[in-house]
């Protein structure tokens, strides 16, 4: 789908994909849009599939073409064969530009529109009832989708919204039954129709954002402190609309500065928070990431990376701020910098970030990008259930009771490095903690013999932390088979695009593993080593143009990845230009 | 969750530390400190429900020295510390304590968004028109033409007015007390901790080691105290603002302005059953809201 931007392209995308999903499709949805509100250039691509989809594509097969600019820059993309639904009586263009196989669905969008007493923009509905019928389903779908939208605003909303739909459905059914005509020449029917999936297994339809806001949610968040900055701000929103429902504040801040001293805060107070932004918000929040690091107050907060440096591109997606999160802030300290891979691991990793920040007293850092962020994903229902919140050392108020009066110390030297926190409010735990080092009991210290003690304490969690399993479990996993003639090394958003390329490759006779690493901080040293040491041929694939991982996966095993596929142009590396390389490298 | 006994201090001597202070003697900060430890004092405040929030500056130490729950943050950020803890826990006192270069120059932007977002907490600024940690540069409070180690040929600026930027960024309490006059000072700390909303306190402060200009002796030929002067109506927004402006032969001591609105808690529907704190982490219908997305 594509059009002007402020015509809701990105509305209509995801319409279509729950429409699929809700029918027991796979979909993945990616959107691009240029930082504006109106009059840019906006496509909302969804591609469906019977089995899982983890990547987008460059190839279309319906082209939902609203204005010129969309035969321009989507038409050459048009697959063998592809069908464009466009409004011929507003539109007009010269076919010649397009493949002669390109099927051509010529609805009067404005007219059917207009005839049925409907706003302009409504013509979107009529395009998404006229893409229905070309891809093959029973209006029925699009009906149920309405009411579920509408149903809030009565049926009247309902019937008008279906009778626009449906003129668009049947207007496409009532010319098109015989076939479309061809731009070459003569007529053909659309192949790629798809039906839906009986008695599929309920799915939900999530963004990787959606992913990290409803992980935060199971996780007991109460509090959150943001500033918007696209591409994680759909995060504050999901957490805003569900403050009364679920007794959650969400305070959008002055400036990312507050936000994170908020967030850290309310921490301290003994509530769950979290804080999100990209990098040019979070490089304000640098300044208090290490107020949380000496505090050792609790800390969850997502980067979402776009392309930089400063302001860069603004909408579109990279993965270069992997060296900037791994050491913002002054000084040295522990943090966990965690690299989910799709919406799967968004939603399960923000559950395991929120209880490493309490059991380790420490910050945990969690990154996606705009690629994975606002994509759109189907998968299975979030398996919440099992969840169990550790708190770690944390005091209760009835154990805070027994404490006897000035005995506790907030930064007690422990084997772990962990010490019992008492919440501001309990009895008998009076405490001042600084930012200034200090002794074990918060006050001010700046001895020698004192300062080597608390920064070994602080970084004993790590070393804590390094030793336990989840490092091993959590920190990196290998995708394919044990033995294979290349392995690929990828993370975040990668993933998908490089799973689906694997799969392909492997299918085709080829023996290709994925080494995906899901932790910057602390480093999956030893089963990195291991796997590398091993691989017969390594490629590196990575959304930046200085390869930031390779660089990490150096600095922590000491093996150099110089084959690389780099791509820095602000667009998602997808799935056929990594199997392109991968049928190079194994050719 | 069980309820907290209330702890009620029995002498004011209850709320020293014993930590070692690093203030210069003479310094203003002494007649804060006592000033807030009196007030604290007198209001009968338990002080394991009470918070004190600095940023960083000389006397953002204060934490250190009052037997509360303290947090020395970073320079400018107490404010947005100190809020979110508001937030989380509204059933504690908060206090914030930080300098003029903390509140008025780093974190102006942050003063003035608390102001209008009325916390009921009590915002006290040692303000002595210089920095002093860092050993005698100039601040926003400077008078123009003030000399520092920065400024050798003088400032340029002229000097925020804190009072007129809190009242007109809507502040329902604020107030100007002097270091060198304690038990007025307390008296202001005590009506702004009683005072439901955002209570600004500009403490004039003297640093009598790199502000050889506005002494102990500069404030006494000029201060006067408001709620002596007839006719002056602290509830008359125009009268306080005109106030605030002044600055010179006279500075005037006392309650500048007040106003009742509901904190920003008071509209929070979130919070009208319990703290953010009382609710358990694990008692989420997560699976309601899962059904959203299928």
């Amino acid at each position: 789908m594509a059009g002007e931007a402020g015509y809701g392209i990105s509305t209509m995308g995801a319409t279509f994909a729950r429409i699929c999903t809700r029918a027991g499709l796979f979909v993945h949805g990616y959107g691009e849009y240029p930082s504006l509100i109106r009059g840019g250039h906006n496509t909302a691509g969804v591609r469906v599939a019977y089995e899982p989809v983890t990547s987008h594509s460059d190839k279309i097969d319906i082209l939902l073409a609203l204005n010129h600019n969309s035969i321009a820059f989507q038409g050459p993309e048009m697959a063998p064969g592809a069908v464009v639904i466009y409004d011929g009586e507003s539109l007009v263009w010269d076919v010649k530009t397009v493949d002669a196989s390109v099927r051509l669905c010529d609805v009067p969008l404005a007219r059917l529109t207009k005839e049925l007493g409907a706003d302009r923009v409504m013509r979107n509905t009529v395009a998404l009832g006229a893409s229905m019928a070309v891809f093959g389903f029973e209006f029925t779908h699009m009906e149920e989708m309405l009411q579920r939208t509408f149903g809030r605003k009565g049926a009247e909303v309902v019937t008008h919204n279906v009778n626009v739909a449906k003129a668009g459905y049947d207007f496409v059914v009532a010319n098109f039954a015989a076939g479309f005509p061809l731009a070459g020449g003569g007529t053909g029917m659309f192949e790629k129709k798809m039906h839906p999936v009986a008695d599929a297994p309920k799915r939900i339809l999530v963004t990787g954002n959606d992913a990290l806001a409803l992980g935060a949610l199971k996780a007991g968040v109460k509090f959150m402190s943001a500033y918007p900055m696209t591409p994680v701000t759909s995060v504050m929103l999901s957490l805003a609309s569900w403050g009364t429902k679920h007794n959650i504040v969400m305070k959008q801040t002055e400036d990312e500065l507050a936000a994170m001293n908020m967030a850290i805060g309310a921490s301290y107070m003994g509530v769950r928070s979290l804080t999100a932004s990209s990098g040019g918000g979070f490089a304000l929040m640098g300044e208090a990431i290490g107020m949380a690091a000496i505090t050792e107050t609790p800390l969850v907060a997502i980067e979402g990376q776009r392309p930089g440096p400063s302001t860069g591109l603004p909408t579109w997606t990279d993965q270069a701020d992997l060296r900037f999160v791994m050491h913002a802030s002054q000084g040295e300290f522990p943090r966990m910098v965690l690299l989910p891979g799709d919406v799967d691991e968004s939603f399960d990793m923000m559950l395991k970030a929120f209880n490493w920040a309490d059991k380790y007293q420490m910050v945990v850092l969690v990154m996606t990008d705009k690629y994975m962020g606002e994509s759109l994903h189907t998968t299975a229902p979030f398996v919440h259930e099992s969840y169990v919140v550790d708190r770690g050392e944390l005091m209760s108020m009835d154990e805070a009771m027994k404490v006897v009066p000035g005995t506790y110390k907030r930064y007690q030297f422990t084997e772990n490095g962990v010490s019992r926190r008492a919440l501001p409010g309990y009895p008998n735990c009076i405490h001042a903690v600084s930012t200034d080092e200090h002794k074990e009991d918060g006050d001010l210290d700046e001895g020698s013999e004192n300062r080597i003690k608390m920064v070994d304490k602080r970084a004993r969690k790590l070393e804590v932390l390094q030793r336990e399993a989840m490092v091993a479990n959590d920190g990196a996993q290998l995708y394919g088979p044990a033995e294979a003639d290349l392995t690929i090394v990828g993370w975040g958003s990668m993933k998908g695009p490089i799973m689906e390329a694997m799969n392909t490759a492997n299918e085709n006779g080829k023996k290709v593993n994925l080494l995906q690493i899901k932790m910057a901080l602390p480093f999956p040293s030893e089963v990195v080593a291991k796997v590398l040491s091993g691989a017969k041929k390594t490629l590196l694939v990575e959304n930046n143009s200085m390869a930031q991982m390779a660089g990490v996966v150096r600095e922590f095993t000491g093996i150099a990845i110089p084959n690389q596929m780099l791509r820095y142009d602000g667009r998602p590396l997808h799935s056929a230009e990594i199997l392109a390389r991968i049928n190079t490298e194994l050719a | 969750m069980s309820e907290k006994p209330l702890k009620i201090l029995e002498k004011m001597t209850d709320l020293d530390t014993g930590s070692p202070c690093n203030w210069c003697p003479g310094c203003g900060d002494f007649g804060i400190l006592v000033a807030l430890k009196q007030a604290l004092f007198e209001l009968k405040i338990d002080p394991e429900n009470t918070m004190i929030v600095s940023g960083i500056g000389c006397g953002s130490q204060a934490p250190h020295l009052i037997k509360v729950y303290g947090f020395h943050s970073l320079h400018g950020r107490a404010l947005p510390v100190a809020t979110a803890m508001k937030m989380a826990n509204h059933k504690m006192n908060v206090i914030v304590i930080g300098g003029d270069g903390d509140g008025y120059g780093i974190g102006m932007a942050h003063f003035i968004h608390t102001a209008r977002r009325n916390f009921d907490i009590t915002y006290i600024v040692q303000n002595n028109q210089v920095y002093g940690l860092t050993k005698g540069q100039t601040s926003p409070t400077s008078d123009k033409g003030f000399k520092t180690k920065s400024t050798p040929e003088g400032v340029l600026e002229i000097a925020i007015r804190p009072l007129g930027v809190s009242i007109v960024a809507g502040a329902t309490f604020a107030a100007r007390g002097f270091a060198g006059d304690v038990m007025h000072l307390k008296d202001l700390i005590k009506q702004g901790i009683q005072h439901k909303g955002f209570s600004h306190i500009d403490a004039l402060q003297p640093c009598v080691t790199f502000n050889k200009v506005n002494t102990y002796q500069w404030y006494q030929q000029r201060i006067y105290k408001l709620e002596k002067e007839e006719g002056y109506d602290p509830t008359n927004r125009a009268m306080a603002l005109q106030k605030a402006e002044e600055w010179g032969d006279r500075i005037a001591v006392g309650v500048y302005y007040k106003e009742e609105r509901p904190t920003y808690i008071d509209e929070l529907p979130q919070l009208k059953d319990k703290a953010l704190v009382d609710y358990d982490p694990a008692d989420v219908d997560f699976a309601a809201t899962l059904q959203n997305y299928f």
